[in-house]
């Protein structure tokens, strides 16, 4: 049987109230185009440091992604730097290369994932104490869940054997990122 | 417009294949009517694919002070067939948002010495990810980056890798990875 095999037209199935049931154990097989179904990775955000940012020596701050590639839902501001999405779940990624004052001079560094504040997830470089480098890249990524009301952050820090203040790259080749996107479940 | 006014459609006789439509005609489900499926459905947009992830099946030599591309030899997985020749390349009617992953890593780099991954879009460098500067002794290096890129049909993504230790290293084989696959909806 074929519906709509005269015309190029549009074939309206049931109306607001109804229920069209795919039975158990029917394919539907689709070569073109379905949107509204419910399996979309957003709300998504991407955005990056887009000039160098200085913070305090071995203190949380928090990264500066200031420019936006795409914000799909308007959930990451570019004021606070915080992405405050719609209840669910969220893969979270971000990256920045940090650099100590000094070329051998970068004792330890980290980044973090923080929620409302306070840090729900870490990453820490290796500890270089004994054989210092200028600098490095931390990268964190994690599914995370969100409420609707929480928001996140990322946190960096750089520990220089100096005690002077460390610098995270930013520029437009990226450097520096904090991005997400809502996982389908 | 003409209107049919039933409860159910089914196959004339027994079982088989119900078509609705025809090449260039959209098929609406009103806002406010749900599709219950309880079958199995290969809806377009449903699903984050094209995906692929490969790795290296042994360690590759990385010359001194250059960018190297990185010679992705063993796939893990790849849905679409995208992943060939080293890259991943955006398949007929698959343009869209796309999520990169890589992470590589060097032993043996010292004296303030560089190593970083970079990916690259139609042969052109478009981020330089992050990489150590390393001590004054031998350390090994991690870097590991992740991208969002809004990609067209037949744009291809490779992975590039650098060092200057002032001779060859090796990518390590078991800390190596490229992955990737099209987000829904960006």
């Amino acid at each position: 049987m074929q519906i709509g095999s005269t015309n190029t037209s549009t074939i309206n199935i049931g109306v607001s109230g109804d229920t069209v049931n795919i039975p158990s154990g029917v394919t539907i097989a689709n070569a073109g185009t379905a949107t509204g179904f419910g399996g979309a990775n957003t709300p998504a955000f991407h955005a990056y440091l887009s000039g160098n940012q200085t913070i305090s020596d071995n203190a949380i701050t928090v990264l500066a992604a200031n420019t936006e590639t795409f914000d799909t839902a308007s959930d990451y501001d570019t004021s606070n730097y915080r992405f405050l999405p719609a209840a669910g779940k969220y893969w979270i990624y971000a990256a920045a290369s940090i650099y100590a004052p000094g070329t051998s001079d970068l004792d330890s560094a980290q980044m973090n994932i923080t929620k409302n504040g306070s840090t729900i997830l870490r990453h820490t470089a290796p500890d270089y104490r004994s054989n210092q480098p200028y600098g490095g890249g931390l990268s964190i990524g994690s599914i995370i869940v969100a409420n609707g009301s929480d928001y996140f952050t990322i946190g960096v820090k750089g520990n220089s054997n100096s005690g002077g203040n460390c610098t995270i790259s930013g520029n437009a080749e990226q450097p520096a990122y904090f991005g997400a996107f809502k996982v389908i479940e | 417009m003409s209107t049919l006014k039933v409860d159910t459609i089914l196959k004339r006789t027994g079982t088989g294949t119900i078509t609705l439509g025809q090449s260039g005609d959209t098929i609406t489900i009103p806002s406010g009517a749900t599709l219950n499926s309880a079958g199995t459905n290969t809806l377009e947009g449903i699903s984050n694919t094209p995906a692929f992830g490969v790795t290296l099946s042994g360690n590759q030599s990385l010359g001194d002070g250059a960018l190297t591309k990185v010679t992705w030899d063993t796939e893990l997985w790849d849905s679409d067939s995208a992943f060939a020749s080293n890259k991943f390349t955006v398949p007929s009617g698959k343009a869209g948002k796309y999520f990169f992953t890589t992470m590589g890593y060097v032993d043996g780099i010292d004296d303030g010495e560089h190593f970083f991954l970079s990916f690259y879009k139609n042969g052109v460098r478009i981020f330089r990810e992050v990489g150590w500067t390393s001590p004054s002794a031998d350390a090994g290096m991690r870097a590991m980056a992740s991208v969002t890129l809004d990609l067209a049909v037949s744009d291809y993504i490779e992975v590039y890798a650098y060092q200057n230790e002032g001779s060859a290293r090796n990518l390590q084989s078991a800390y190596s990875q490229f992955s990737g696959h099209r987000l829904i909806g960006v």
